[in-house]
């Protein structure tokens, strides 16, 4: 990727090069955070990984923030976030998309702490009634143990379940910001929830 | 819209909530009749509640 930049660098200097943008449009978003770590590309690359994401983070931050105002706030702020952190980005532990949502994801559960409002979730309470000592210390310990399960996970398996039930996202936003087919989220959603229903059997939460 | 094999996959997102209103009121009628991926349902559906208790614990510490 590195190597990539520099000969297209030399291209440029040539005068032979197609303008950068159409260039970092044909990276992909992995290769688009490591050009945001350049000084020629970084806001060209930022731009492009905003053209890419804008539409399904705006709503995803949209449902847990109040108000539109705040949302927007927020994406800004989640772009800086990803921007300062692209240097250190590790492909192995996940996607960008998936960096990115995590990234939100905290940026609105900041602002939700500074507003002293709690989101709201979409599933039921009464579901979270079947586990013992709710909002007390035992189910926190339960949640500390599922995130660690998921974290045993193959990463794409992984991915798709913090999409969907950190990041809010419907099947197609998935699709769309992993760029895989919808059948493929299915069958991952799918395997994944299979993975960690065997994790968690092996924690003895379920039989 | 019916099921002509087992909707298998589908289980997966139906459980987590990410189905269309058309697919769930076929993948409901679906389970209704067929005894092994009505199985398979309850035993994802099992995790919700431990999804659910995740996102607690990672929204209450950032």
């Amino acid at each position: 990727m590195t190597d990539t930049l520099s000969r297209y660098d030399t291209r440029i200097r040539r005068g032979i090069a197609p303008p950068p943008d159409s260039f970092l449009t044909n990276l992909d978003d992995a290769g688009l955070l490591l050009a945001a770590t350049t000084f020629e590309y970084q806001e060209g690359a930022i731009r492009e990984l905003y053209a890419r994401y804008q539409g399904p983070l705006f709503a995803f931050l949209l449902r847990r923030l109040p108000d539109r105002s705040s949302a927007e706030e927020a994406l800004q702020e989640s772009f800086l976030r990803l921007w300062k952190a692209a240097d250190r980005y590790d492909e192995q532990r996940g996607s960008v998309a998936a960096l990115l949502f995590t990234t939100a994801r905290n940026v609105a559960t900041d602002s939700l702490r500074r507003h002293a409002r709690r989101p709201q979730s979409r599933f039921v309470v009464s579901e979270l009634a079947d586990i013992a000592g709710d909002a007390s210390a035992e189910g926190a310990e339960v949640g500390m143990t599922v995130i660690a399960a998921m974290q045993r996970l193959p990463a794409p398996h992984r991915e798709v379940l913090d999409l969907a039930y950190w990041g809010d996202l419907t099947q197609a936003q998935i699709a769309e910001a992993l760029r895989i087919p919808l059948g493929t989220v299915k069958s991952r959603v799918f395997l994944a929830l299979k993975g960690l229903r065997v994790e968690l059997a092996t924690a003895g939460l379920v039989a | 819209m019916t099921f002509h094999s087992h909707p298998d996959e589908t289980v997966g997102t139906y459980v987590l909530g990410l189905e269309s209103d058309d697919s769930r009121a076929a993948l409901r009628a679906h389970l209704d009749v067929c005894e092994p991926c009505r199985a398979e349902w309850q035993r994802l559906r099992e995790l919700t509640p431990f999804l659910a208790r995740a996102v607690d614990v990672q929204t209450a510490d950032g």
